[in-house]
């Protein structure tokens, strides 16, 4: 049985190299995300907070500018309903003694221009012109 | 482990996981390390190992304690890493001249310390070797072995026997070869 005590024996000693192997690195950090720390995790409350409540101010202050909306004021967001009077004015009345024919009336045509004639003019000829009279 | 401290992890506080990975990752390592026999690759088995152990957590049942269940969640994962080197080994097989079966790093550790038992367990067939680790190196009981393994207890103790009669027979023909020699 040598061969068998020789097998424990070298069977110990690798068991003994075997637990003695580490992980060359560190799991955390490699794979966990790192967690925020106490203070870093009350600056994000207190930011958020204020966001939150800077976000509400805004909102009411749009929501309602200057108190309660008077009549005058038409409220935001909502679209203008106007009453229209569809009504048509009543149709005039017809006037009434009113001939639609025109009453009759001669038409007379004035005469005929008459043209001076040519003899007249031939008669005129023996008068001087100014020139000549000087 | 704390009982405590496991169902905080399972509820997601990140204290009680850290706790759990730090008492983890040297066995994850050095299981995985004498699975793969090579360091860097090893290390990036254990970081998968501890992925799936944070993603699974939730869903863990209880029926075994919970370093068999992250044992065996290394062992999957150190069975899929040689499953595909070995692809990559057939496949490049064709190309280049064939790899040592060992990494660079772990014939190294090996030359340097002249263990024979630690080459012995190399050579042993891949379920020989993952029984022998489990049983007498992690210290787990047949059960445990057998639940790490998804096998029956017989199996374990089956393989187990192979593993150590495969190494009795080794050792003997060295001792016979270093007489004659």
């Amino acid at each position: 049985m040598p061969a068998m005590r020789t097998l424990r024996e070298q069977l110990d000693q690798a068991r003994q190299a075997y637990a003695a192997r580490r992980y060359p690195g560190d799991l955390v950090n490699e794979l966990l995300p790192r967690g925020l720390g106490r203070s870093a995790r009350i600056l994000i409350a207190v930011t958020a907070a204020a966001s939150i409540a800077a976000a509400a101010a805004i909102a009411v202050i749009l929501s309602n500018p200057f108190g309660r909306p008077s009549s005058d004021t038409l409220p935001l967001g909502q679209p203008v309903v106007q009453a229209m009077d569809m009504q048509l004015p009543p149709m005039p009345d017809l006037p009434t003694g009113m001939s639609i024919v025109p009453d009759y009336q001669a038409i007379t045509l004035p005469g005929m221009p008459s043209f001076p004639s040519m003899d007249a003019g031939a008669s005129q000829e023996d008068t001087p012109t100014t020139q000549e009279a000087v | 482990m704390d009982p405590s401290t496991i169902q905080a992890a399972r509820n997601g506080h990140r204290d009680a996981q850290a706790e759990l990975l730090r008492q983890l990752q040297d066995v994850w390592f050095r299981l995985c390390l004498s699975l793969l026999g090579d360091a860097g690759q090893a290390r990036e088995a254990t970081q998968e190992t501890a992925l799936r152990f944070l993603r699974d957590l939730p869903r863990f049942a209880g029926k075994s304690q919970l370093k068999t269940w992250a044992i065996g969640i290394a062992l999957n994962v150190a069975r899929e890493m040689r499953r595909e080197k070995h692809a990559l080994r057939s496949h490049d097989r064709s190309i280049k001249p064939p790899s040592p079966p060992l990494g660079p790093l772990a014939l190294a550790e090996l030359s340097e310390q002249c263990d024979f038992l630690r080459r012995m367990l190399a050579e042993l067939p891949d379920r020989q070797r993952e029984a022998l680790l489990l049983r007498y190196f992690e210290d787990l009981s047949v059960d445990d072995t057998a639940l790490a393994m998804n096998c029956a207890a017989g199996t374990v103790k089956a393989t187990v026997y192979q593993a150590l009669r495969s190494l009795r027979q080794k050792l003997v023909a060295d001792r016979i070869g270093n007489d004659v020699g």
